[in-house]
């Protein structure tokens, strides 16, 4: 769990917590395969060459919470134990059934999305995104599976 | 330590207007210790995370343990692969 607090002139203003999973806890057998590509810096600095040799213009994007747009498949099943604190701040406001908590107090719960810290999260985010572009027509470079050109 | 001023994209981009003048400073703490030291600023932060993961994301929901324990029961180690903790 990451806190962060927030200044404003000097005063505390707010706090933002971040729920990560303790991946190092998963069975790397699971997963042989769960690396995710990343884009090369020769391909980085081509693009820009090409952009200024053309005149194109660039932009940049910021997708927020990017790894919780990626769903973990229907074959892979991940479940997470919060820990007695957390499950106790989700009693009374988020959940009243009491099936749900273990004895000693904890909350079970399954993952649906990638969350951060997974072994498998970085890949599934590569192949969330991939899929989007190459849905929309974008083809991926031999070269470099981070670059995607259409025509 | 004063935390340096982080620079707001949106505001570069033209998406908004106005520049927050706001600094983070990133901190690495247990939510135990932080609801300790920080009281109700820290558990509104955690219940607003979990807000998020469980109903705005969708990232996750609960699972009830005594399904669980009947398939750990049915299906054995095919379902548990939990690395035991090195000490």
């Amino acid at each position: 769990m990451f806190l962060k607090e927030k200044y404003e002139d000097g005063n505390f203003v707010k706090m933002k917590a971040r729920l990560v999973a303790d991946g190092w806890m998963q069975d790397r057998l699971v997963y042989p395969d769960h690396s995710s590509p990343t884009v090369k810096t020769k391909s980085v600095m081509t693009c820009l060459k090409l952009a200024a040799v053309k005149g194109w213009s660039l932009t940049k994007i910021d997708i927020t919470s990017a790894y919780l747009c990626a769903d973990i498949g229907r074959d892979d099943e991940v479940f997470m134990i919060l820990d007695r604190t957390m499950s106790n701040l989700c009693k009374g406001w988020l959940l009243e059934v009491k099936e749900y908590f273990r004895e000693d107090g904890k909350l079970v719960v399954k993952l649906d999305k990638a969350l951060y810290s997974l072994i498998q999260s970085a890949k599934l985010w590569y192949q969330e995104l991939s899929g989007f572009l190459l849905s929309k027509g974008l083809k991926v470079c031999p070269s470099d599976p981070c670059v995607f050109s259409r025509g | 330590m004063n935390p340096q001023l982080r620079r707001s994209a949106r505001v570069n981009a033209g998406v908004k207007r106005h520049d927050d003048r706001y600094e983070w400073n990133l901190m690495s703490l247990g939510v135990g210790e932080a609801i300790q030291k920080f009281r109700d600023v820290a558990a509104d932060a955690c219940k607003a995370e979990l807000h998020q993961l469980f109903i705005e994301k969708k990232a996750f929901n609960t699972s009830k343990m005594e399904r669980n324990n009947q398939r750990v029961e049915e299906e054995g180690d095919k379902v548990t692969h939990v690395p035991q903790r090195k000490v």
